[in-house]
């Protein structure tokens, strides 16, 4: 059996990257568990990335506090970490004097959870702050702290951070069965059981995501009813000029749909609402239409035909409450939860790991500071934002940062290489997009699909065949077609 | 017994990019065997007239496909039968061809399998490969 | 990609001193039928040519559409696409053109810096801009400069994400190209069992190597009403292996979570909308989708060129020039064509005239040719869903390029200027999958001037049959 370490945290959504990342920095020994085989695959990775400000959670909610927090958070995690953030600052449009009565509801709310600067404003205003606006918006909430984020890439560079300092990362390793006992000091101690061999630790984090209600129930803890909310979003092509958060005023169960510029400088359109079944991942053309519909409502010159992706994912959603569940479980001593973070989990992982430090030093945890620990994560160098001098070291560096794999996104074979011998690694074409862009733009990796697999195969000593699009199962070529008998 | 049938079809040319719609009546036995091409109408050229017969009689298709190359830079050649052969044979010719491995360097034009299948018509290169 | 990253980097480029540069004439952008035939028709002309290309080979597309109907109109023979391109591959050979293999362009400088930085050309022989073409390879960055440059970096296919296909995403949805890529270049099966989506050419191309390959083709689905592909395909690739065509079909929704497990297809009504109650699913483990091609266009963009939103390709003038000077476009990254043979001839003008207005000096001695005063922009109307080009200076023999946009047994061409008919073609058939091709005469470019018009409209008008 395995040695037992300090702490498992099962999930690599942002939330657990994030409390790796935060722990990371204490004398521990860590592991990562993640159920798929690449980190953020959940409702991570269905997420428009939008790093809302905080005005909207009912205020005195967990919630509440960590996505204020986070948000304020971002600054410095971005500086540190190496990631794209963007405080752009929003608003939120209406449209007749109704919204304007729900828009300082919002403002009151925003200030009773400690948002900085928001103000209402008029049309002349909306225009200068992002012409594109609906001309027909009379007035709006300005909130000068929002901002966007590329989720993967915070979850990617806060676990990069964490494996650098030390924390091990399992992949494969979906939870099947969780042993609580009693270890000889009288502490518990859990063996999460996994397909990739068993993980005994004295401290559990339960960072599942849609996940965390079975991790619950497998330890014997809080039995969470979970709701699959269900959000359909759009990606259209990159405009000249990225646009500002637009959002409407928000409905009781969603923040509507909302229309945003990403760090690439693509438009996001994010996202419906519905209940669904869990674990339906599906795009629907009623959500599709409603999306595009909502957004022509925000920018009317919105090119909607230019969609370069949808896709859908499912917020975990705690039955009978909107809010988070942060915090040490009532029934099992040394499970710590961090359950139902759905809508703004994004904005608020920074807050959620500060949070998760603190109920764990609260319940006695010995968090020792490392005099070893390195903050800061280098971002990968991106050929395609280098300037010119810069392109042409890299290349005189390595041939194959002169290699153009693929063409939308201007993404080099070196860096295609690079995101799969970082740690932890792409290990699937959907993987390498994530970490690099390669496939990300408008051809929808038409052009670089066979080439990323080329250069896959050849890092992970595999054949094409056995290179997958991203987790198990998602085979994208057989054999060779000629050359055989 | 079974008398003869007459039948009326419509096909394109593919001869040249015009394309005609071509109406044919055509006298069919008992089995379905072409007896007779009775007339073809709608070509604008006499090679329809020629492309209908053959069509009824025995329909002639280039073949194109590709071969597994080695020590080449490309892993594939694209091949073609010189001229058409009897559409019928295409797929005993794929499976014939399915193992064919050739030596780059090679030149459009050369011949990877001389008298495909007995039909006179040899596999060629389509393409230079280094 | 014209983010205002991308700018801030054309910007440096045109004062980088630091990168190589050459000099040329005419600078061809693409390897492909387009730009050989562009660089061929240049160098003929007397230009010092390059030619740029991503790729480590010249042909472009053709390498990987093996299949035969090249070439019938061009060489009067029939060819499969790698044999075309050999063609011109051994003519560019033989020639003094540089050829920049496995290079990309990242941006094309048109601006006054750009002709600053061109050290060893003669500012002073002619007023035009010298355009600074940025590029890299493995070897390094190195720039371009060129009086003129011709665009032929040909077209994109559509995604599944641009014809909003509902449902899961799973491995298994290709686009035809990419399939096709697997099949012919890389020697790789992608699938068993294929479901394809769309009549287009590349569809029914598919359909046939897929089942020759060993890959059964469960049917060819398509939204319209009628075959989108040539006919000569329609019998060739399907009928001959009775491949069914499903007609005002489409998918509807993706089924599998990893890899494709199955589609729905739903029949569609006359606005194309699916029919709730028709929803039938079709196992498979691929689909392909064969639904349309876009001119890829960002690098023209990110020039200064304007699009016409109908093409998605440059608005050019009759010899192919866009509206920045010097900079001539052709072949599929200016409308999509039906035949490689139709690039070839098209891209041929836009070669010389790039050649004209480099060695003319640029723009002095090509307006004076043109004339002064005739500035005609050229729209479509009735069932035309376009009209190339879109802007005429010349009272000369012009061809006119269009393509309708629905089937129709009997129309005729017309032109109008103002509530006048200027000509009219005689009646005939008209099919979407066809691009058309019509000689205005110069006379009726004469016409439309005489009457002081600034518009003349290329209507294609459905005429009631007796």
């Amino acid at each position: 059996m395995a040695e037992t370490l300090d702490i498992a945290i099962v999930g690599a959504g942002i939330t657990g990257c994030a409390i790796a990342r935060q722990l990371a920095r204490f004398d521990l020994s860590i592991c990562v568990v993640e159920a798929a085989n690449d980190i953020a695959l959940g409702a991570s990775k269905a997420n428009g990335g939008l790093v809302h400000a905080g005005y909207d959670p009912t205020p005195g909610t967990v919630k509440a506090q960590v996505n204020a927090r986070g948000c304020e958070l971002y600054g410095t995690w971005a500086q540190e970490l190496g990631f794209l953030f963007r405080r752009t600052g929003s608003m939120v449009l209406g449209f007749n004097d109704e919204d304007r009565a729900h828009l300082e509801q919002l403002r009151q709310n925003g200030l009773a959870n400690g948002v900085p600067e928001l103000a209402i404003i008029g049309p002349e205003r909306i225009h200068e702050l992002e012409p594109r606006a609906s001309a027909k918006a009379t007035c709006a909430l300005w909130c000068p702290s929002t901002g966007y984020v590329d989720p993967f890439e915070v979850a990617i560079a806060a676990l990069e951070n964490a494996v650098a300092n030390g924390v091990t990362f399992m992949r494969s390793a979906p939870v099947e069965a969780i042993e609580v006992a009693g270890s000889d000091d009288g502490a518990a101690c859990f063996t999460l059981v996994t397909p990739a061999g068993d993980v005994r630790c004295r401290y559990l984090i339960n960072a599942a995501g849609n996940g965390a209600a079975d991790i619950s129930h497998m330890a014997g803890a809080e039995e969470f009813q979970m709701v699959w909310r269900q959000g359909n979003i759009v990606v259209l092509d990159k405009e000249p000029r990225a646009l500002m958060p637009l959002y409407p005023v928000p409905t009781p169960v969603s923040k509507g749909v909302i229309v945003t510029g990403t760090v690439h400088g693509n438009t996001v359109i994010t996202a419906t609402a519905a209940v669904r079944e869990p674990g339906d991942t599906q795009t629907y053309a009623t959500d599709v239409d409603a999306l595009l519909t909502g957004a022509r409502k925000l920018v009317p010159d919105l090119d909607t035909r230019r969609v370069v992706r949808a896709f859908a994912g499912g917020r975990p959603v705690i039955k009978g409450t909107n809010d988070f569940f942060i915090g040490q479980s009532a029934v099992v001593p040394g499970l710590f939860q961090a359950a139902g973070i759905q809508s703004p989990g994004v904005a608020s992982a920074p807050a959620i790991a500060e949070r998760m430090e603190h109920v764990m030093r609260e319940a006695g945890v010995a968090l020792h500071e490392r005099n070893d620990w390195d903050p800061i994560r280098r971002a990968p160098d991106d050929f395609d934002r280098a300037p010119l001098a810069r392109k042409k070291e890299l290349i005189e560096f390595d041939p194959a940062w002169g290699q153009i794999v693929c063409r939308c996104e201007t993404v080099s074979e070196a860096e295609i290489v690079a995101a799969i011998r970082s740690r932890p690694g792409a290990v699937s074409v959907e993987g390498v997009k994530r970490r690099c862009r390669a496939g990300m733009g408008r051809c929808q990796s038409g052009f670089c699909q066979s080439r990323v697999m080329a250069i896959l195969a050849r890092e992970l000593g595999c054949e094409p065949s056995e290179v997958l699009l991203e987790d198990a199962g998602s085979w994208l070529v057989e054999g060779p077609l000629k050359g055989v008998h | 017994m079974s008398t003869n049938t007459i039948e009326t079809l419509q096909f394109n040319c593919t001869t040249c990019p015009s394309e005609c719609l071509l109406t044919v009546e055509v006298e069919r036995d008992a089995d379905g065997a072409v007896v007779e091409v009775h007339s073809v109408t709608g070509n604008r050229c006499p090679r329809g007239d020629k492309f209908a017969h053959q069509e009824l009689t025995c329909p002639m298709r280039v073949l194109t496909t590709t071969v597994a190359v080695s020590g080449g830079d490309e892993a594939l050649l694209p091949v073609r039968t010189a001229e058409a052969i009897p559409l019928e044979l295409h797929a005993q010719a794929m499976d014939l061809i399915r193992g064919v491995v050739v030596e780059a360097p090679i030149r459009m034009g050369d011949v990877v399998l001389p008298n495909l299948l007995d039909t006179g018509i040899d596999l060629i290169a389509s393409m230079d490969i280094e | 990609m014209a983010t205002s990253d991308m700018l801030d980097e054309r910007e440096e480029a045109g004062t980088a001193a630091s990168v190589p540069t050459q000099a040329f004439d005419v600078v061809v952008i693409g390897g492909g039928p387009a730009g050989m035939a562009a660089a061929l028709a240049a160098h003929n002309a007397g230009a010092h040519v390059a030619i740029v290309e991503r790729e480590r080979h010249l042909g472009g597309i053709l390498r990987q559409c093996i299949h035969p109907g090249f070439g019938l109109s061009h060489f009067k023979q029939e060819l499969t696409g790698p044999e075309y391109a050999q063609r011109f591959i051994d003519q560019v050979r033989a020639t003094d053109i540089a050829l920049f293999l496995g290079s990309m362009v990242l941006g094309i400088d048109s601006g006054e810096g750009a002709a600053a930085s061109a050290s060893g050309v003669d500012e002073t022989a002619g007023d035009a801009a010298v355009h600074t073409v940025t590029l890299m390879s493995r070897t390094g960055m190195l720039q371009l400069t060129g009086r003129a440059v011709v665009l032929a970096m040909g077209c994109r296919e559509r995604t599944r994400s641009e014809i909003k296909i509902p449902g899961s995403r799973p491995a298994g949805v290709f686009t035809a190209g990419l399939a096709q890529r697997y099949i012919n270049i890389e020697n790789l099966k992608p699938g068993s069992r294929a479901i394809i989506l769309g009549s287009g050419d590349i569809g029914l191309i598919m359909a046939r190597r897929c089942t020759l390959e060993g890959i059964s083709v469960e049917g060819v689905y398509e939204l319209m009403p009628y075959a989108n592909g040539l006919r000569r395909n329609v019998k060739n690739c399907l009928d001959d292996f009775g491949i069914p065509l499903h007609l005002s079909t489409t998918v509807t929704r993706v089924i599998g979570h990893d890899r494709v497990e199955a589609v729905e297809v739903s029949r569609v009504d006359e606005s194309l909308a699916p029919i709730p109650g028709t929803e039938r699913v079709v196992p498979c483990d691929t689909l392909l989708l064969s639904v349309g091609l876009i001119p890829e266009n960002e690098l023209s963009v990110g020039a200064g060129v304007e699009l016409d939103p109908r093409t998605r390709g440059a608005i050019v003038d009759q010899s192919l020039q866009t509206g920045v000077p010097g900079i001539f476009a052709c072949g599929n990254v200016l409308h999509v064509h039906d035949l490689a043979d139709n690039v070839t001839t098209e891209s041929e003008r836009a070669g010389a005239s790039a050649a004209t207005y480099a060695l003319g000096g640029g723009s002095e001695s090509n307006v004076d040719a043109a004339g002064p005063g005739c500035q005609l922009t050229v729209s479509p109307a009735g069932i035309a869903g376009y009209a190339l080009p879109g802007r005429i200076t010349a009272v000369a023999l012009t061809k006119l390029n269009f393509r309708v946009r629905r089937p129709v047994d009997a129309a005729r061409v017309r032109i109008l200027a103002g509530d006048e008919e200027l000509f009219a073609g005689k009646v005939r058939a008209f099919k979407p999958s066809v691009m058309e091709s019509f000689p205005l005469p110069a006379r009726v470019i004469q016409r439309a001037l005489d009457q002081g018009v600034s518009e003349i409209v290329l209507s294609v008008d459905p005429v009631e049959e007796a």
